[in-house]
C-alpha cells in the first residue's frame, strides 16, 4: 500500500503544480438579465462569464421569439474586465420575447455555449 | 456492522456491501450541461479529475435490531482520459475505520475501462459503458482486522445521463437524469467454509436540478445559489447468483441493500465538493442515515496542456453550437 499512498500523493501534488490554470467559462450574469424583463429597448447585451474569454472566437446572437434574428454587433471584450462580453444591438426592440444564443471560447481554449431568454415589456 | 462467526467469507463480502454506498466519482459536461461526479454512481462521461479524499459514514444493523458496527472510509479515484471517449481510472473504497467492533484497512485497489458510446450535445444525452476490476487481495492482507476481499470482482457497467435544457417548459430545462447498471461477477465463487460469493447486480440513479444550468439560461438566481447541484439519488444491490444457503437469525443473503438521500453539489472552476445523507432502505443496508462526501478536482480544468487532456487526440468537444 506505500505504492498507493505515494501514488496518491504524487497525483495530488502534480495537480497542485499544474502552473496552467483555466476552466471552463460558464455564463454568470448578464443585461438584460437571464430570463428578466426589462423596459425599453436595450442598446447592447452585455455577458459576464465565469473565465475570461477569447474575443475572437467568442459572439452572440439575438433573435425574435419566432426565429427572426436582429442585427447585432461583433464582440468585444473589455480590456480591464476580459470575462465580459458586449455586443451591440443594431436595432430597438420591439416588445417581445427575445433569445440569446452565445457562444465563448475561454484563454485555455474550453469551448462552451449556451441560450437564454429576455423580454421587452411594452 | 458486527460479522456472524458464520458469515465466513461470504459474510465479508456481504459486508462490504452493506456498508452504503461508497462514493462514485468523475463528472462531465455534454453541450451545455454539467453532470456532476455524484456520490452514489459514476456519471456517464470519461474526464480527467482526481477524487480526493472521498468520505463515507454508516452505521450497520444487526439481524436482531440493535445498532451495529460504525464505519467511517477514505477512498480516492483518479480517472485519465485516453482518447475523448475512452477513460481509464484507478482508485480504491481506500482506508475503513471500524468501531464496535474496532477493526481497519485498505480495500483492494481497482482500476476501470469506460467509453462513451455516444453523445448528443443538442439533447444533453450520453451513453456510455465500463469494465472494472477489483483486484482482490490488495488492500490489507488477510491476517488484518478488517482484510480486503482475498479474489478479484469483475463488473461491466452502463451507464446514461439525459439532460433536460431541450425541453419547451422552462421550469424542466434545469433537470437532469443519470442512471448506472452494474453486474458484478465474483472469480471465486464458493468459499472453503461453503459460503458462496454471489453475482450482484446494482442499479442506481439520480435526479438533478441545477442551479448552475438555471442561472445560465433560464433565470438568474442569487450568487450564493448559482454554483449549486441539489439532487436526489438512490443505489441498490440485489444479489443474483450463487446466492449462500440463509441462516436462521442472519440477514437474508439474497436481500436487497441500497441507501437514497438528497445531495448537493459545488461546482467551482477547479473542484467540486458534493455531500449526501444516505438513508439505508431496510435494516440489511443500516440502522441510521449516513453520510457520503468528496472533493473532486478537475485535472482538464487545472492542467489543460498536461494531466488534464486526453493521451491522444484532441479533448472532447464541450459544447455544441460553435
Amino acid at each position: 500500500m506505500k505504492q498507493v499512498r505515494i501514488f496518491i500523493l504524487a497525483a495530488f501534488a502534480c495537480a497542485l503544480a499544474a502552473t496552467a490554470a483555466f476552466a471552463h467559462a460558464f455564463l454568470d450574469h448578464a443585461a438584460p438579465a437571464v430570463g428578466s424583463t426589462v423596459k425599453g429597448s436595450p442598446s447592447e447585451l452585455e455577458l459576464s462569464f465565469t473565465q475570461n474569454i477569447v474575443p475572437a472566437f467568442s459572439g452572440a446572437e439575438i433573435a425574435s421569439a419566432e426565429g427572426g434574428a436582429i442585427p447585432a454587433g461583433k464582440a468585444s471584450v473589455d480590456s480591464g474586465s476580459p470575462n465580459v462580453m458586449h455586443v451591440r444591438i443594431g436595432r430597438a426592440l420591439k416588445a417581445g420575447v427575445y433569445l440569446v444564443s452565445w457562444h465563448v471560447v475561454s484563454i485555455d481554449t474550453h469551448r462552451t455555449s449556451g441560450t437564454y431568454k429576455f423580454t421587452v415589456a411594452p | 456492522m458486527a460479522l456472524h462467526p458464520n458469515h465466513g467469507l461470504g459474510g465479508v463480502l456481504a459486508a462490504a456491501l452493506l456498508i452504503g454506498a461508497p462514493p462514485a466519482l468523475a463528472h462531465t459536461i455534454v453541450g451545455d450541461r454539467v453532470f456532476p461526479a455524484t456520490l452514489t454512481i459514476d456519471d456517464p462521461g470519461v474526464n480527467d479529475e482526481l477524487a480526493l479524499p472521498a468520505f463515507a459514514y454508516m452505521t450497520a444493523a444487526n439481524p436482531n435490531g440493535s445498532t451495529g458496527s460504525i464505519s467511517y472510509t477514505l477512498g480516492w479515484e483518479y480517472a485519465k482520459t485516453i482518447t475523448a471517449d475512452l477513460g481509464f481510472s484507478v482508485g480504491s473504497n481506500g482506508y475503513t475505520w471500524q468501531k464496535r467492533p474496532n477493526a481497519h484497512g485498505w480495500a483492494d485497489i481497482e482500476t476501470q475501462l469506460k467509453y462513451v458510446f455516444y453523445q448528443n450535445a443538442e439533447h444533453e444525452f450520453i451513453f456510455a459503458g465500463a469494465v472494472n476490476v477489483e483486484w482482490g487481495n490488495t488492500g490489507s492482507p488477510q491476517s488484518a482486522s478488517l482484510p480486503s476481499t482475498p479474489f478479484s470482482t469483475i463488473t461491466g457497467k452502463l451507464y446514461a445521463g439525459k439532460g433536460f435544457g431541450d425541453a419547451s417548459a422552462d421550469w424542466l430545462r434545469p433537470f437532469a437524469i443519470t442512471g448506472e447498471v452494474d453486474c458484478s461477477v465474483p472469480t471465486v465463487t464458493n468459499n472453503a467454509d461453503g459460503s458462496m460469493n454471489p453475482t450482484t447486480l446494482t442499479y442506481g440513479a439520480t435526479l438533478q436540478y441545477s442551479l448552475q444550468y438555471m442561472n445560465s439560461h433560464v433565470q438568474e438566481v442569487p450568487d450564493a445559489f448559482k454554483k449549486l447541484i441539489p439532487a436526489f439519488e438512490a443505489i441498490f444491490t440485489t444479489p443474483v447468483l450463487n446466492i449462500s444457503t440463509p441462516i436462521p437469525g442472519n440477514f437474508s443473503p439474497s436481500a436487497t441493500t441500497g441507501v437514497v438521500g438528497p445531495s448537493v453539489y459545488y461546482i467551482g472552476q477547479y473542484f467540486e465538493i458534493g455531500v449526501m445523507a444516505q438513508i439505508p432502505v431496510n435494516s440489511a443496508s443500516g440502522s441510521h442515515v449516513g453520510a457520503l462526501a468528496v472533493v473532486d478536482f478537475f485535472l482538464d480544468d487545472i492542467a489543460p496542456e498536461s494531466l488534464g487532456k486526453p493521451l491522444f487526440g484532441a479533448a472532447q468537444a464541450r459544447s455544441g453550437h460553435y
